[in-house]
């Protein structure tokens, strides 16, 4: 390990290492600033490049983007309630409301605070579980899968606080939402209204593009002003406090990395699923839940924690078996066999070197473009500042451009829209949209992992609870919903206590 | 004299539950496997839909329910004065976004963004003439300079040129 290391300090170390990975944090960052493109399309976008280059500089390339692309993704979630990518949605519930406040400095240096410890954490992780891998893996199977979605559409309840039953009525669109298009289970498509381009089902980019940025623009729209209220501090002075706070909330700062971790390294769920049970597992452990969505700042420690440490969690099966964990790996597979990097067990005794590089420069990209978001806070704070007459229409054209150009699709930009006027109807009737989001995430998952657990046990539903990971995980879903609960029946009884 | 009932709340909830009724006879229409989750799914938006409708009447009952299923915090954000605002404004809003939605589609993006950026500050924003045309001009070609120029993303050109 020891000579693995120094050989990728020494690819590091050297003008033109220096110089990939810079680029690679710039490119990261600029991809992660601009909503609805995210770490997949500059992944995408640089793989032709990457094949006039050594594979130590490819990976310093790629490593460079995915550490870099969570925090330029934050900074728009946070300052204009546009997540740059779908995973930093979540950072936009705190995020943006402390941004109206004045605080958008604590917030960007709580964000770049966390997810460079979350970054840390989940490369060590990444690092310890190297020669346990395989049996991790193998240990996921539909049942587990389940149980997981149905985990993170429990977390629905947490999430919405007191309004649980707008909330999963939310949720219960999102689902039906989510069965629109190609029915992998029985092979035919539902719910299409005779349209091929719903064949592929609702894209999530375009709808969380809608349902985050163009709806809040409705809503600046219709309100004026500035996006920090007046009276709001007009300074950006506490970016180190934020910095600080992220230490501070270590807990939330390491339940957010874990969580990052652990979802971040099962196929097929994501970041974004990590970031929404972050952002819930942070309410609920909480002792004034109520105060989430009004801009408590554990509520963008918990989701950017687990942002970053997910890219470590995603390569666990993406190195060890070739099984993405997520769209971006998927892409980033691709440069590993165009590099004759053959992902297996095998990758890891034949190329040490080359993956220690990846890691290396996942390390120090994660800090990097950090120190670069913290040094740019103040001027890009300074936007919360300007009349939303001139934000409104520039954010609608530029998210609007971005969601075509990920597929260059005109039913995205449409679809986009209509997610759109559909979020502005949901804040006005108090409709949470994240859980729509949840569920708009997990209901395929959800749906092809319950029809798969029936197959392989011939219809014996006990398959859910006779397997030690997946009974493992129905435990913690059911202590996840109790949590509640006990909470309220704590603070019942302290009342009269206290009276 | 008190409303019985809470009105856009209980339309909202009326919403869903038409919602649900609907997709649960559309789920029927297909065969068993391929609609079993999503007829399930349909029957809980119902259930939740008829008790959030309940809640929001003035009954003994709707008070009862309101206490446990919507309570005054909402993780959620507003923009600050929106909710004062005018079925108008609201209107404007929303008809400005639907409006470049269209031009994208009819005049593709090159075309749409200044006009509607233009016109969009212009009327509905209060600004001056020259302002709301820089912005316009230097957001277009901003937008054309990144993904046209830099990245290679060719922009909807429109379904009057040669766009589909």
């Amino acid at each position: 390990m020891l000579e693995s290391t120094l050989t990728a300090l020494q690819a590091l170390l050297t003008p033109l290492g220096v110089l990939f990975l810079v680029l690679g944090v710039i490119v990261g960052l600029a991809f992660g600033v601009m909503p609805g493109i995210g770490g997949t399309t500059a992944i995408a976008l640089l793989t032709p490049l990457t094949f006039a280059l050594d594979s130590s500089q490819a990976m310093l390339l790629m490593g460079g983007i995915m550490g870099a692309v969570s925090a330029g993704g934050s900074v728009t979630s946070i300052l204009l309630n546009t997540p740059g990518n779908a995973p930093n949605a979540a950072t936009c519930f705190d995020g943006y409301p402390l941004a109206k406040q004045g605080k958008a400095g604590l917030a960007i240096g709580a964000a770049a605070g966390a997810s460079t410890i979350g970054g840390f954490l989940g490369v060590f992780t990444l690092l310890a579980v190297i020669p346990v891998m395989k049996q991790l893996v193998l240990a996921f199977g539909p049942p587990e899968y389940f149980m997981l979605a149905l985990m993170g559409l429990c977390a629905i309840a947490v999430a919405t606080g007191g309004q649980f039953l707008r909330g999963l009525s939310a949720g219960a669109v999102g689902l039906m939402l989510a069965f629109v298009g190609y029915d992998s289970v029985a092979g035919g498509v539902r719910f299409t209204m005779g349209s091929n381009y719903l064949w592929d089902g609702i894209q999530l980019v375009p709808a969380l593009t809608g349902l985050f940025a163009i709806s809040e623009m409705i809503a600046l729209s219709v309100a004026g002003g500035t996006i920090a209220r007046e009276g709001a501090e007009a300074r950006v002075t506490s970016v180190l406090q934020g910095v600080w706070l992220s230490v501070r909330h270590w807990k939330t700062t390491m339940q957010g990395s874990v969580i990052g971790t652990l979802i971040g390294a099962v196929p097929g769920l994501g970041g974004t699923v990590a970031a929404f049970l972050a952002y819930s597992a942070a309410v609920h452990a909480s002792k004034a839940p109520e105060t989430f969505g009004k801009g408590n700042i554990e509520g963008v420690i918990g989701p950017e924690a687990s942002n970053n440490s997910k890219d470590g969690g995603a390569l666990i099966p993406t190195l060890a078996f070739g099984i993405p964990g997520s769209a971006e790996m998927a892409v980033f597979l691709g440069v590993l066999v165009l590099h004759g990097l053959q992902p297996g067990p095998m990758l890891l005794i034949e190329h040490e070197g080359v993956i220690f590089a990846l890691i290396l420069a996942l390390l120090v990209s994660t800090l990097l473009s950090n120190v670069v978001v913290l040094a740019l806070s103040r001027p890009l704070a300074a936007v919360t500042r300007v009349d939303v007459h001139l934000l409104v229409p520039i954010v609608v054209a530029v998210a609007l451009v971005g969601v075509y150009a990920l597929r260059e699709t005109l039913g995205d930009v449409l679809l986009a829209g209509l997610f759109g006027v559909l979020g502005y109807i949901m804040i006005r009737f108090g409709f949470p949209r994240v859980t729509l989001v949840i569920a708009l995430v997990l209901g395929e998952i959800a749906e092809r992992s319950y029809h798969q657990s029936l197959n392989m046990s011939g219809d014996d539903w006990t398959i859910f609870f006779t397997r030690t990971p997946s009974l493992v995980i129905f435990l913690l879903l059911v202590g996840f919903l109790l949590v509640p609960a006990v909470r309220a029946l704590r603070k019942r009884r302290r009342e009269p206590a206290a009276a | 004299m008190r409303r019985l009932v809470q009105w856009p709340d209980f339309a909202a909830a009326l919403v869903v539950l038409a919602l649900g009724v609907g997709f649960l006879a559309w789920a029927r229409t297909y065969p068993s496997k391929p609609a079993a989750v999503p007829t399930l799914v349909a029957w809980i938006a119902i259930v939740l839909s008829l008790i959030d409708a309940l809640a929001r009447t003035e009954t003994p009952l709707g008070r009862t329910l309101r206490r446990f299923v919507a309570a005054e915090h909402l993780i959620e954000w507003s923009a600050e004065g929106e909710r004062a605002a005018g079925t108008a404004r609201i209107a404007g809003a929303i008809f400005w976004v639907l409006a470049y939605l269209a031009a994208v589609a009819a005049f593709g993006f090159l075309a749409a963004t200044p006009a509607y950026i233009f016109l969009y500050l212009k009327t509905h924003g209060g600004r001056a003439l020259v302002p709301s045309a820089l912005a316009a001009i230097l957001t277009t070609a901003a937008v054309w300079a990144t993904f046209q120029g830099l990245f290679r993303y060719p922009l909807y050109p429109g379904l009057l040129f040669g766009g589909y």
